[in-house]
């Protein structure tokens, strides 16, 4: 047992400096909200868009990729931990910059900015740890942040409703993760990811039924089938830009903590029976395959387009799941990769669902016909992404699952990963069905009308970057990955 | 360098096309088609040792490699040529024609794009890029039932590509990882490339398309604007004749070998097929559908079994059938700007009161029925020789695809230029712009038809 005492290693500034920006930036969010003069506009927005885009930076430009243990080794800075934060702050950052007229009437802007920094810092966290204890700390951690992000439009009964569904909903998944813990402790006798592995022997059903519900609980939070059910009605209810963020950062922070503790503790112990790697892995492989699938099928009968693009999330975390079950280090930048397109894909798209609002047309697809006509420039964005998401050329999109796919090809366990890219390719096809109807509709000739509302230069440039972030990562893509090839494995 | 110019000037003109004005957007993408056929032809006339490499993705093999092919050449040239005569069929203020001429030069650049590839993962992005402006096009221009019918036809087509994306990353992953460049990948074990043939030729047989995977082309052909059908039908459906040379001669040659009973029947089946089913077609445009289903059906036939003969038999014919069958679509284009319908039972005697717009009509009608002297004669000759040389019943079954084209095609004349003057809103004959369009078009029919060893066959012969 490590003696728990601070050593010099715990306090490297560099490796927690993302972690210390996140918590210093909710403080100044919630400082200026204090001394803020009532009458003046909140600058909570412009200062957390300023301060993650400089998490942005130094996480890709200025941060040692060597993993490094900190607080009492139950986070670790690596090449995973780094990435992923990056998406995470880069999300923020995109969110931050619009600023959707329910918030702003609200008058709780710097609350508002307060608790989605506080949610970053907890996806964050999630991203790093390494210990079942710190695991759950950031899961509340966000999800509370996230409960009432979900209920910030108090007036709407819709909102309420999902703020609440989530609430209860989450607080199960957290109630069957902490009893998850509570099995792999009593099986192990340790919290800590790198001695779970090691202390294998002897805890043989617990350990395998802990490890099951806490992939469980982590699924809820990745929003995979069948832990999905929550999400359509939630996304839907949430503000759009709360929606437009936690599809990406939820998703990034669950889905790095199980790459980290599926491998780490279980796959790569040589002392674990066959059969206990098997029913995870077999575990894994059926969430992904049921999320490709499923979420596609149910995103074929949609009617709405903000729905639509929550089973879509449905059907994409199948796919980075996929990722997570081959665990192999092409099959880690090959995440990577995918997550760093999601954010700018996902993200872009919810912006265009909140700007339409913003404008106020209406969202379900028959009243979306010819919106070519009537907003130009938002349905060629909102186009980009759908080609992306669906995986087609010349997006980033296709590069995405071109890697993914390839490394599952590559992925040990035999037929396993094959079903898995036949799977996601029979799901491409099911997805372009709902993504390519929606572009054919956008593009179809419908009635003229003049917008109702304008939209703000904070769209513009969310979806500006957004738009350059798909192209961008397609035409830089072998930049890209040389750079996550080099920050997760130095070479 | 030129071949990326190739694909770079309709690409950014297209581009540069979407900010300016509806007024000035035809004459701009027309200069740029001008200009791209100006430099195909430089090419063609000097074909020798073009080529360019530019590392794209390491991880995936996929790089900028651009290369001549021998059957690129032909295609390389017909794209700009048709689509600057689409753009002058255009109707007089089409709404929003700056968007649409800019999705029509981009579609040009992605099929320049894929008959310059020269690696397999470039290839198969722009197969797929080009769906993206077709569907665009459909969808806006396609009257009410547009969306729905670009839809169909973008899911068929990825029914067939996705097994090619599952080809390519199995052929990636037995390589080793390296470069995708065609070169790289020939020589595999006969057994795989028997293995994965399917996964490859089912993208190109959708894409011609042949008999069982022809679903989407009718609904098609009869939706979209005609000047935009002539694109697609005149040279993207080229696109699955030349992935079938490119890629399944190149690539899996084995399973071309192994397979071309099968395919043999499939083409022999869709030769007939389209052939009856055009005897019987109610309208132009299904007409014109019917007969390019039955002449890609014997271009896929004799590219399966036709040996050297058969295969540039084929490139001829892949030219032949864009001139022709392109030219067609754009009359009847010019005819829907006059406010005609394309029900046959509605038209009659068109020749009396447009006697230009009819004798061009003629040449193209009889240049695609394979009439001597015209550019499909050469073609099919070649074709069914090298059919002839594997099997003569072959041959004989195939050639009566050539018998009934002679009907159909009369009766597509006849019905619509010929017989009793029907009413009729507009007949004003051949404008300039038609004049310009359709003219070179005519022109190539008799050069390609009576000089086929100088303007197209000496090409495919490599160099």
């Amino acid at each position: 047992m490590e003696p728990l005492i601070a050593r010099p290693t715990d306090l490297d500034l560099g490796a927690l400096f993302p972690l210390m920006l996140l918590a210093g930036m909710f403080l100044w969010n919630f400082l200026l909200e204090i001394f803020r003069n009532p009458r003046s506009p909140s600058s909570a927005g412009l200062w957390t868009v300023a301060l993650a885009t400089f998490g942005v930076v130094y996480l890709v430009l200025g941060a040692d990729p060597t993993p490094t243990a900190v607080l009492h080794k139950m986070w670790v800075s690596d090449g995973l931990t780094q990435v992923t934060s990056v998406v995470i702050f880069g999300s923020l950052a995109l969110v931050s910059l619009v600023l959707p007229r329910d918030i702003r009437e609200s008058g709780h802007v710097g609350e508002y900015f307060a608790l989605l920094v506080a949610a970053a810092l907890g996806m964050v966290l999630l991203c790093g740890a390494q210990s079942l204890i710190l695991t759950f700390l950031a899961v509340e951690l966000f999800s509370l942040s996230l409960y009432l992000l979900c209920i910030f439009r108090p007036d709407k009964e819709a909102c309420q409703e999902s703020g609440l569904k989530y609430f209860i909903l989450s607080s199960l998944a957290s109630a069957i993760m902490l009893y998850a813990i509570a099995l792999i402790y009593g099986a192990t006798g340790s919290t800590w990811f790198g001695e779970i592995g090691a202390r294998v022997e002897g805890g043989g059903v617990l350990l395998m039924v802990g490890s099951v519900l806490f992939a469980g609980a982590l699924a809820f939070k990745v929003s995979a089938v069948p832990f999905h059910l929550w999400t359509p009605d939630v996304y839907q209810g949430a503000p759009t830009s709360v929606t437009a963020f936690m599809s990406v950062a939820t998703k990034t922070a669950a889905l790095a903590v199980l790459f980290r503790f599926y491998p780490l503790t279980l796959g790569l112990v040589s002392n674990l029976g066959d059969t206990q790697r098997i029913l995870w892995w077999v575990v894994l492989w059926s969430l992904a395959i049921l999320s490709m699938l499923l979420g596609n099928l149910m995103a074929l009968a949609q009617t709405d387009l903000k729905r639509l693009m929550a089973y879509s999330g449905i059907a994409q975390a199948g796919y980075l799941l996929s990722a997570v079950f081959a665990g192999s280090p092409q099959a880690q930048s090959a995440l990577l990769y995918y997550l760093l397109v999601y954010l700018f894909m996902n993200v872009g798209a919810f912006l265009v669902v909140a700007a339409l609002e913003e404008v106020g047309e209406e969202l379900s697809l028959s009243s979306l016909v010819g919106l070519s006509a009537r907003q130009p420039g938002l349905a060629a964005a909102l186009a980009l992404f759908l080609f992306s998401l669906t995986g087609l050329p010349p997006t980033a999109g296709f590069f995405a699952k071109f890697a993914l796919f390839g490394a599952l090809l590559d992925a040990p366990g035999g037929l396993l990963p094959r079903y898995l890219v036949a799977a996601g390719l029979l799901g491409s096809l099911l997805s372009a069905g709902y993504y390519l109807k929606t572009v054919a509709y956008l593009y179809g000739s419908g009635v003229t009308r003049a917008p109702r509302g304008s939209l703000g230069t904070g769209f513009w440039v969310a979806l500006g970057l957004c738009v350059l972030g798909v192209l961008g990562l397609a035409l830089g893509a072998n930049e890209v990955m040389s750079w996550i090839q080099r920050v997760s494995f130095g070479a | 360098m030129m071949l990326a110019l190739l694909i770079l000037l309709p690409a950014l003109g297209g581009v540069f096309c979407y900010t300016t004005r509806d007024r000035f957007a035809p004459i701009w993408a027309g200069l740029v088609c001008l200009a791209s056929l100006v430099l195909a032809a430089s090419l063609a006339l000097s074909p020798e040792g073009q080529s360019l490499s530019m590392p794209w993705v390491n991880a995936l093999g996929i790089h900028f490699e651009l290369a001549l092919h021998p059957a690129s050449l032909p295609l390389l040239v017909l794209g700009p040529l048709l689509t600057m005569a689409s753009l002058l069929m255009l109707r007089q203020n089409l709404e929003r024609s700056a968007e649409f001429c800019g999705h029509l030069l981009l579609l040009l650049a992605s099929l320049q794009g894929l008959f310059v590839a020269d690696n397999l993962g470039l290839f198969y992005i722009f197969f797929e890029v080009m769906l993206l402006p077709a569907l665009l096009l459909t969808a806006r221009w396609g009257g009410a039932r547009g969306p729905a019918v670009a839809l169909k036809f973008f899911l068929y087509t990825l029914v067939g590509s996705l097994p090619m994306l599952l080809g390519i990353l199995i052929v990636s992953f037995q390589s080793g990882g390296g470069s995708l460049k065609f070169q790289n990948l020939q020589g595999m074990p006969a057994e795989t490339q028997v293995a994965l043939f399917w996964l490859f030729a089912l993208a190109f047989l959708v894409k011609l398309p042949v008999f069982p995977l022809h679903g989407w082309q009718m609904d098609l052909y009869r939706t979209a604007p005609a000047p935009v059908v002539a694109v697609i039908a005149g040279l993207m459906s080229k696109a699955g004749a030349f992935g079938m040379i490119r890629v399944l001669g190149g690539v899996v040659p084995e399973g071309l070998a192994h397979y071309s009973e099968l395919l043999s029947g499939v083409g022999l089946i869709t030769i007939l097929y389209g052939a009856v089913s055009a005897l019987g077609a109610p309208c132009l445009r299904s007409i014109l559908a019917f007969s390019s289903l039955s002449h890609l059906g014997l271009v896929s036939l004799a590219i399966a079994v036709g040996g050297k003969s058969g295969e540039s038999g084929a490139v001829l014919q892949m030219f032949s059938h864009g001139v022709a069958t392109g030219g067609l679509f754009l009359v009847s284009a010019g005819l829907e700007n006059r406010g005609f319908t394309s029900e046959l039972s509605k038209l009659g005697g068109l020749a009396k009161t447009m006697p230009q717009m009819g004798s061009l009509t003629l040449v193209l009608a009889m240049a695609s029925l394979g009439c001597p002297g015209l550019c499909s004669f050469p073609a099919e000759l070649a074709m069914i020789l090298g059919i002839y040389q594997a099997s003569w019943s072959l041959a004989a079954l195939s050639s009566l695809g050539i018998i009934l084209a002679g009907w159909y095609g009369l009766r597509f004349y006849q019905g619509a230029w010929n017989g009793p003057l029907q009413e009729a809103p507009q007949h004003e004959d051949l404008t300039q712009a038609e004049w310009l369009a359709l003219l070179p078009l005519v022109a190539l029919c008799f050069a390609v038809g009576l000089f086929p060893e100088v303007t197209i066959l000496q090409w495919t012969r490599g160099f």
